[in-house]
């Protein structure tokens, strides 16, 4: 897309520190997994085994999962199993985490890569505004991301429903239909999630892109390529739109990063048998093993989001290529 | 001070006193969309607050038929229990202030003293910090509430203290960008040629100083903990039930949408509503040049 060029030892270097970085939060994700482990209220062993399991039974599953160790050789072992991918059992459904999150996790990243691109549609259309400060358009977004930030997302969930489900009856109230089967279905039963979800990202991203382009527009090299003689599109489009994609990448990162969590709600509201709902009943039903993979997939999510953040930036940012600034 | 001193040095300590002096002159008047907004919340936590005296029923009495449509007696309707939805609604909004306010007023302290403490001692203290500070952040807010809602027990204080949690790292941010900011400045110099001591100066000098920027992160803090909050009672770990949260009545409102419209949208009126006038406010103090928005223009 860009024509490339930097220092190739510059760029390793940058791209090794942050892969780095990247694994130091997963270790750290993984000591708080382990920690909230040990922190929920009651006996893992006892509720692993049941109610009704006599007291050999919970000694057995204690040394099967190897929890009457001291605390740092469960750490390693748990660890150890993680690397054999196993996740461990759900307490709840008796199936294993591994098969619950390849279950889930297709259903909820197809709903945010949906929402996602929902969200940028709006957010492009919007930000255009931000070119020229004052304008309707300007105002329209400014107004846009203080109602959009301020509308709980499960309330608008449910003025969605009630409007285009209940009252119009044009789309499902809830419920998951596989887009890759049912292509029809499918996105019939995305459409109200990714919107609510989309709208909700929008307002955020909103925010950020009208005021990065606000800053840049007022920038020299803005001036000089007006003094020029180049037409505004070409001025926006060549000179303007990539320092302003800067800050606005990085926003967009953390909102997909963080939607593992945002999509908890969406995902009620809409009864959407996503990542989002099973980590919700993991957490009132304290499936240990669920909620401790649960808690290392999000970390995973945020450190993943991370690193192709910083993989945008080497091709928005010369300055990275060529080590100079930053 | 009792020492005599020469004149010349005299001198000098007034300028000190001085821009001491002028370091606090900074506070602006609230500007009228600012009083308005306050003005607005006073009067939603008034009316909240004495809502005992005057709701027409008690906030779990029921009073009508179930389900029931908005009407004279039920301005809401009534929810599947026949309670009263427009009182219900009324506790609700007194429990979302009173989280963002106690969520404001001790995240706050918090946060802002360990960001003060972090960016004006430096070093180790400040890089321990700031690592802790950044790797909370990481997380998506509700599964760090949520997970301390599992971990603590379902309770009416177990949300206020999540919103706490996870808004003191805000809050830290914040103070400490601020503080890196006014700790080069001349009348903190001017403090610490005097003789006063760190505290002295953090509380005295750099607090008021950074207060404008603090105040705005405070309403931020309000309205995300007000989400917050709402959230985790939609998802069933907030409030217990018979203590009104307007979360928790959308959650039930969400099983009767198609018998009870006026039951899903009241309630979320009320979380929009506070939610609003909080952004707003914090925005229109950003705009009046207290923010770290405004300084960044």
């Amino acid at each position: 897309m860009v024509p490339w060029r930097g220092n190739v030892r510059t760029v390793t270097r940058y791209l090794m520190s942050r892969i780095a970085g990247g694994v130091g939060t997963l270790a750290g994700g993984s000591v708080v997994a382990f920690v909230v482990f040990h922190l929920l209220p009651g006996n893992p062993a006892e509720i692993i085994a049941g109610t009704h399991a006599s007291a050999a039974q919970v000694a057995a599953i204690q040394r099967e999962f190897a929890l009457n160790q001291s605390l740092i050789a469960e750490f390693v072992g748990w660890w150890e199993h993680v690397l054999h991918g196993n996740l461990g059992v759900s307490v709840v459904s008796n199936v294993l985490v591994t098969h619950l999150l390849a279950q889930t996790l297709p259903v909820t990243l197809t709903l945010v890569g949906v929402s996602t691109v929902v969200a940028l549609v709006f957010t492009f259309v919007l930000s255009l505004g931000g070119l020229r400060k004052g304008s309707l358009l300007d105002r329209i977004a400014l107004g846009w991301s203080v109602v959009g930030l301020s509308i709980p997302t499960f309330w608008l969930g449910i003025l969605a429903i009630l409007l285009f489900a209940v009252h119009w009856g044009w789309l499902p109230a809830g419920g998951y239909v596989s887009p890759y089967s049912y292509p029809v279905a499918g996105l019939k039963s995305l459409a109200l999630p990714a919107i609510t979800f989309g709208i909700y990202m929008s307002a955020i991203f909103t925010q950020f892109l009208r005021r990065s382009f606000l800053d840049v527009m007022r920038e020299d090299f803005v001036r000089t390529a007006r003094a020029r003689g180049l037409r505004e599109w070409q001025v926006v489009a060549r000179h303007a739109s990539k320092p302003a994609m800067i800050p606005f990448v990085t926003v967009v990162g953390i909102a997909v990063s963080t939607s593992l969590g945002f999509a908890m709600v969406v995902e009620t509201v809409f009864a959407y048998p996503g990542f989002g709902s099973l980590f919700v009943q993991a957490i009132t039903a304290r499936d240990y093993y669920v909620v401790q993979a649960g808690i290392m997939v999000i970390v995973a999510a945020v450190v993943v989001a991370n690193i192709l953040v910083d993989v945008a930036y080497l091709f928005l940012d010369p300055r990275i290529r060529y080590g100079r600034g930053t | 001070m009792t020492m005599p001193l020469a004149p010349e040095c005299r001198n000098t300590v007034s300028t000190v006193k001085d821009l001491i002096a002028r370091s606090r002159e900074r506070h602006r008047p609230a500007s009228s969309s600012q009083r308005a907004i306050i003005g607005a919340l006073v009067v939603l936590a008034l009316v909240s607050v004495t809502a005992s005296l005057w709701a027409p029923y008690a906030a779990s009495s029921q009073s009508g038929q179930s389900l029931a449509g908005p009407s004279w007696a039920h301005p809401f309707g009534t929810d599947e229990l026949g309670e009263d939805i427009f009182v219900r609604f009324i506790y609700g909004i007194r429990l979302s202030l009173l989280v963002a306010a106690s969520t404001a007023v001790v995240a706050g302290a918090i946060g802002s003293a360990i960001g003060m403490a972090a960016g004006y001692v430096g070093g180790v203290l400040d890089s321990a910090m700031m690592r802790a500070v950044d790797f909370m952040l990481a997380f998506p807010t509700l599964v760090i509430a949520m997970t301390i809602v599992a971990i603590v027990g379902p309770s009416t204080a177990t949300p206020v203290l999540a919103t706490i949690v996870v808004s003191v790292p805000l809050f830290a941010r914040v103070a400490r960008a601020s503080t890196l900011v006014e700790r080069q400045k001349e009348y903190v110099l001017a403090a610490r040629a005097l003789g006063a001591s760190s505290g002295r100066i953090m509380a005295r000098q750099i607090l008021p100083a950074i207060m404008p920027v603090l105040r705005v992160q405070a309403a931020i803090a309000g309205a995300l903990a007000v989400q917050l909050e709402a959230s985790l009672s939609f998802l069933g770990m907030g409030v217990r039930p018979p203590t009104p949260s307007l979360g928790a009545m959308l959650n039930t409102a969400r099983q009767y949408l198609s018998q009870s419209w006026s039951y899903g949208v009241f309630p979320g009126l009320g979380l929009f509503g506070i939610i609003m006038l909080l952004i707003m406010l914090a925005n229109s103090m950003a705009d009046n040049g207290d923010g770290p928005v405004a300084r960044k223009r």
